[in-house]
C-alpha cells in the first residue's frame, strides 16, 4: 500500500445563508489553493466532493469549474463524516496505485437536507439532533458524575479559540460559563449555547502519493503566492466503523464499545501509536458532551472521565474552535478538521496554541462523527 | 382495466398502520424478538419479518426530558426514551400537565396512547401504566 501525503488544505469562511450557489461556495477555498500551491490541474486523477447536498453531478459540476477532467469524480454523502469518509476514499485510491493525487471538496449550505435524518422513525417527532445530543448529556452525568460545570466549559473553550479565527461562524465572540450555564434550555439539560450552528462554507484537501512529491514539486506553476515548499503529513491512520442508523439501536453501545471508539483502535493500531503520542486532536463537538464523550473514546482519559480532562493540557485540542465555535456545514465538517491539524503540524496554522511547547507538534488525530454517532471517521495525520 | 398489484413490503404495512393509529412493530419468528427498522428482512438472521400489533405490549421507561421546544400551547413536552420488548423509541408522555411532578419516571411501566403522523412526522405518544 502506497503512503499518502497531505499536499495542501485551505478552508472559507463559515458564514449564515447566502444566495451563492453551492458550486460556486466550492470554489472558494479550492482556487485559492490551486493557486497558493501551484499544484497542476492537469494532474489532478480525482475530485471527490463531499456534501449533503441535494444537488446532483456536483463533483462533475465543479470539475468543470475548475478546469479539471479527473479520471475519478464522483460525490459522499455520510452526513456528518461526509468530510472524512471522502478523506479515506481519495486515500484509497492513491494508496492502491489508481491514482497519484486527490481533491477533496467539501461543500454545504445552511439549508442542507443534511440537518435532520428524517427517514430514522425510531425518534418519533423528536427527529432534531439536539434531542439526541440532550439524551447523551443526560445518561453521561448520571452514569459518570460528570458535573454540568465541566460539560458547558467546553464551549466557552471553543468559543475562544474561535474569537480570532477569521473564518469561524462565531468569530469576534466570547462566553462566560456563567452566560453557557445560564442560556436558554432547549431539552433538559441541554442548553443553547452547547449546540451547534449550522452554516453554509466550503474546505478542500490535496492529497498526493507520498513518493510522487519530487514530481509533483517540479511541475509545481510557480508564483508570488507559492514558496514551492511542502512539508508532507502522511495519512498514518485510518479508523471507520458504523454501527447502525437509526437512534434507536445507536444508544446500545454508544457508551460501552461505539463506532468511535472502534475506529480510533483502529486508527491507532494503522498508525501503531497510543493515545499518549497524539500532539493535537480535532473532536467532533456537535455537542459539547461529544467532546467529553471524544476525549474517552479516543483513549485520552479513560471511560467516565472525560469531564476531568476539560482543562488539560497535555493535547492542544479543536485549536480552531471546533465545530460549537466555527460552525458547522455538514458535508465540509470533516476536511476543515483535517485542514486545521495538517496546518498545525506544519507551522503554518494562525490558531495559537495553548502550550508553547506544541510548537514542535508532529502527530494529530482528527474525530469526526456522523448521526448520533452511529458512524464514526478517525483519522491520525503524522508530520 | 388492469388492476394494479397491490406489493406488499413490511415498511409500507408498518408506516399504513401507524397512520391508522395502530401501533405495530416488526417481529422475527427465528430470533423471537421484536427488532427495528421495519423492513421485509431481519436485519440480525435475515429471516422474514412480520408486522406485530403492539397496541398493549408494555415498555419500560429509561431516560426522560423535558423538551422546552413546545407545541402550540406552551407546555413543556416529556420525551421519554422508551424500551419495548428490546426496541427503544423516542416519544412523548402524556401526564396531566397541571399536576405535573419532577416524578424521576424512570423505570416505570408505559404503553402506546395514539400514534400516527402530524405534518408528515411520525409521532409515539405514551401514557403510564396504571
Amino acid at each position: 500500500m502506497r503512503k499518502v501525503s497531505i499536499f495542501g488544505g485551505k478552508t472559507s469562511e463559515f458564514r449564515k445563508e447566502t444566495e451563492i450557489s453551492i458550486s460556486h461556495i466550492a470554489l472558494e477555498p479550492t482556487v485559492t489553493l490551486l493557486k497558493e500551491t501551484g499544484f497542476p490541474r492537469s494532474l489532478i486523477d480525482a475530485v471527490i466532493v463531499s456534501s449533503c447536498s441535494s444537488d446532483q453531478y456536483l463533483s462533475s459540476i465543479i470539475s468543470e469549474m475548475l478546469g479539471i477532467k479527473p479520471k475519478i469524480s464522483h460525490r459522499i454523502d455520510n452526513l456528518c463524516n461526509s468530510g472524512t469518509n471522502a478523506i479515506i476514499s481519495g486515500f484509497s485510491y492513491i494508496a492502491s496505485g489508481l491514482c497519484d493525487s486527490a481533491l477533496i471538496i467539501g461543500v454545504e449550505k445552511s439549508n442542507t437536507l443534511g440537518k435532520v435524518l428524517g427517514s430514522d422513525l425510531s425518534r418519533g417527532q423528536f427527529s432534531l439532533p439536539l434531542y439526541w445530543g440532550a439524551i447523551y448529556k443526560k445518561i453521561h452525568m448520571q452514569k459518570y458524575g460528570t458535573r454540568e460545570e465541566q460539560i458547558c466549559t467546553i464551549p466557552v473553550n471553543n468559543y475562544f479559540k474561535a474569537k480570532k479565527n477569521k473564518i469561524a461562524f462565531n468569530k469576534n465572540k466570547s462566553i462566560t460559563l456563567e452566560q453557557v450555564l445560564n442560556s436558554r434550555i432547549l431539552v433538559e439539560p441541554l442548553k443553547l449555547l452547547e449546540c451547534c450552528s449550522i452554516c453554509e462554507g466550503s474546505s478542500c484537501i490535496l492529497l498526493v502519493a507520498e513518493e510522487k512529491i519530487p514530481f509533483f514539486k517540479s511541475k509545481i506553476i510557480s508564483n508570488k503566492k507559492n514558496s514551492g515548499e511542502v512539508v508532507p503529513v502522511l495519512i498514518k491512520g485510518i479508523g471507520q466503523q458504523t454501527n447502525s442508523a437509526s437512534f434507536s439501536n445507536a444508544i446500545i453501545d454508544i457508551f460501552e464499545q461505539g463506532p468511535a471508539k472502534i475506529a480510533a483502535r483502529q486508527a491507532y493500531k494503522m498508525a501503531k501509536l497510543d493515545a499518549k503520542d497524539i500532539d493535537i486532536a480535532e473532536i467532533h463537538d456537535a455537542f459539547s458532551i461529544l467532546e467529553i464523550m471524544g476525549y474517552e473514546d479516543l483513549e485520552f482519559v479513560k471511560k467516565g472521565e472525560g469531564g476531568k480532562f476539560v482543562n488539560q493540557n497535555r493535547i492542544e485540542v479543536n485549536t480552531r474552535g471546533g465545530i460549537i465555535g466555527c460552525g458547522h456545514p455538514i458535508g465540509v465538517t470533516g476536511i476543515a478538521q483535517t485542514v486545521e491539524v495538517f496546518e498545525q503540524l506544519i507551522g503554518k496554522s494562525t490558531h495559537k496554541l495553548q502550550q508553547s511547547k506544541k510548537s514542535n507538534s508532529t502527530k494529530g488525530i482528527v474525530h469526526n462523527l456522523a448521526a448520533a454517532g452511529t458512524s464514526a471517521t478517525i483519522l491520525i495525520l503524522e508530520r | 382495466m388492469k388492476k394494479k398489484k397491490k406489493i406488499h413490503h413490511n415498511y409500507i404495512s408498518f408506516i399504513e398502520n401507524i397512520e391508522r393509529g395502530n401501533f405495530v412493530l416488526p417481529y422475527c419468528k427465528r430470533c423471537k424478538k421484536n427488532i427495528w427498522p421495519p423492513s421485509d428482512n431481519c436485519r440480525l438472521c435475515l429471516a422474514n419479518l412480520s408486522i406485530e400489533n403492539c397496541n398493549k405490549k408494555i415498555g419500560k421507561v429509561l431516560e426522560i426530558l423535558v423538551s422546552k421546544i413546545t407545541n402550540n400551547n406552551n407546555n413543556d413536552i416529556l420525551m421519554i426514551l422508551v424500551d419495548i420488548h428490546e426496541v427503544l423509541l423516542l416519544g412523548s408522555l402524556s401526564v396531566d400537565h397541571n399536576t405535573i411532578e419532577r416524578i424521576n419516571f424512570k423505570e416505570n411501566l408505559v404503553k402506546i396512547k395514539n400514534c400516527g403522523f402530524i405534518n408528515n412526522k411520525i409521532f409515539y405518544e405514551f401514557e403510564l401504566c396504571k
